[in-house]
């Protein structure tokens, strides 16, 4: 059992692992701080990759990238862990342990025993930090949940080895090398002109802010194509994947906010406030968004707000955000 | 979003396991945290998606009866699967998965790759080879078990 590992709340997992395990060895970085550092922002829209039928859309970059790319940015080394053998996957999990380190690990969700029961689905990409074992029970701490938990030696080699896309192979990670000190600025520099090129700089229309444009295209065909009840199906996918657990909120856009305003205090750019409201309100129109769309997930047809104009919000969102990537873009020069 | 506006509809989807965190200003604009005990704009498509399941386990169960659908679709459907994923869990091609959902194939699989659909699937031998007792099951209440929703 390690005591002095401190869990706290975030709205989203990776970014909270991160934090959690970075403040056990004495490193206070927030979760938008992260967020921002490891370009965690994106927006995507990939009709040829399935999740039960319904095209993925994405709001963040791939599992794990935010990970990789605010270590190193922050120069801090991790050592990683796959295992092909789970007897050895829980043996080198309570070899960290023991040694007094605690261990971020990739879990799938679907048997996790303390998440709510609707919301466990066949996801592979969560991630837990484990800091300790008391009575044979491992000491679990879920960024998502509000305190700590724990679950059976069985129970966990379970949930290490799910299976499917992203299947996490018994992953496990730990800082091992900490600078002592730290230059946030360049860091955040980095991290926010790596957002920039994700979003404005990709020559793909499914990609960045066109992302946008082109799930609004697509849209506005929709009932036609699909008929009444897929279309409302596959809106209604689209709002999960922008609001489910995790996103603190419009697909991660008020987490951005935040990291703007954290980054105009640590950078001196006063102006970075403004984009940060500029964001938010962008942010506000996604809920908007949402709000309308779950109106014609449940009633289905019946309503002044269509496919078309729930496109048409999509459209505006699409020019702001690439106003104010382009504005943040100076920020990298 | 303001702090003040940050949603508290209960749907029931949290399942007594606590609230979540989410980001908000206040009222001078500043970045911070609250809590939140879900949405309806995020509840209403999830419990749509659970009617769904719903909905295919009873045309699935009608399926059975006649012949037409294997246990197997069944069950993967219930575990919320697809066939790349059994295939995935089980260790054998997504071909033969689809194969196993058709009865004929079903019926001819030998005890090995049954005992194997039923440790992924969570079922013994027996629940496997019998799809008498399919056609009976309560299905809302399966899911309602499952879900912890109130469909």
């Amino acid at each position: 059992m390690i005591e002095n590992f401190e869990h706290n709340q975030s709205a989203h997992c990776e970014n909270g692992v991160i934090s959690n395990l970075l403040k056990f060895h004495g490193v206070h970085l927030s979760e938008p701080m992260i967020f921002g550092i490891g370009s965690g922002l994106f927006m995507g829209f990939f009709p040829f990759l399935k999740l039960n039928g319904i095209p993925i859309a994405t709001f963040r970059t791939s599992p794990g990238m935010i990970f990789q790319r605010a270590t190193k940015q922050l120069g801090i080394k991790i050592r990683k862990a796959k295992y092909r053998n789970p007897k050895k996957a829980m043996d080198a999990l309570d070899k960290a342990i023991d040694t007094g380190i605690p261990v971020g690990l990739q879990v799938g969700v679907y048997h996790l025993t303390y998440f709510p029961r609707a919301l466990r689905f066949h996801f592979n990409a969560h991630n837990i930090v484990v800091f300790g074992k008391k009575n044979g029970m491992y000491q679990i701490s879920d960024p998502v949940l509000e305190n700590t938990t724990e679950l059976t030696y069985n129970e966990l080699a379970t949930v290490r080895y799910s299976k499917g896309p992203f299947a996490p192979n018994g992953k496990m990670y730990y800082p091992t090398d900490i600078p002592s000190e730290f230059d946030l600025a360049p860091a955040i520099r980095k991290g926010i002109s790596k957002t920039c090129r994700d979003m404005v700089d990709i020559p793909v229309r499914m990609l960045g802010t066109t992302g946008y444009k082109f799930v609004a295209k697509r849209m506005r065909t929709w009932p036609e194509k699909l008929g009444e009840k897929q279309a409302s199906m596959w809106l209604g996918q689209f709002i999960r994947m922008m609001e489910e657990i995790g996103t603190g909120g419009a697909g991660f856009r008020f987490i951005f906010s935040a990291f703007l305003q954290e980054a105009s205090k640590e950078l001196n750019e006063p102006w970075l406030m403004d984009v940060s409201a500029e964001m938010t309100e962008n942010g506000d129109r996604l809920r908007e968004f949402a709000l309308h769309s779950s109106r014609i997930c449940k009633n289905r047809a019946t309503q002044d707000v269509g496919y078309n104009e729930l496109a048409d919000i999509l459209v505006e969102v699409a020019d702001r955000e690439k106003e104010i990537f382009t504005k943040l873009k100076k920020l990298g020069k | 979003m303001e702090k003040t506006n940050i949603p508290q509809d209960d749907l029931g989807l949290n399942d007594n396991k606590g609230r979540e965190l989410c980001y908000a200003t206040d009222e001078n604009g500043d970045y911070t945290t609250g809590l939140s005990l879900g949405w309806e704009a995020k509840g209403i498509p999830l419990i749509e998606v659970w009617r769904d399941v719903r909905d295919t386990l009873i045309k699935i169960s009608k399926e059975i009866e006649v012949g037409e659908a294997s246990p197997l679709k069944f069950y993967m459907q219930y575990n919320l699967m697809d066939s790349f994923l059994v295939a995935a869990s089980v260790g054998i091609a997504t071909w033969r998965v689809k194969l196993h959902l058709m009865p004929f194939f079903y019926n001819r699989m030998n005890d090995t790759m049954t005992a194997r659909y039923a440790k992924e699937l969570g079922l013994t031998v027996d629940n496997m080879k019998n799809s008498n007792h399919i056609t009976p099951l309560n299905i809302s209440e399966l899911i309602k078990e499952k879900s912890g929703l109130e469909l």
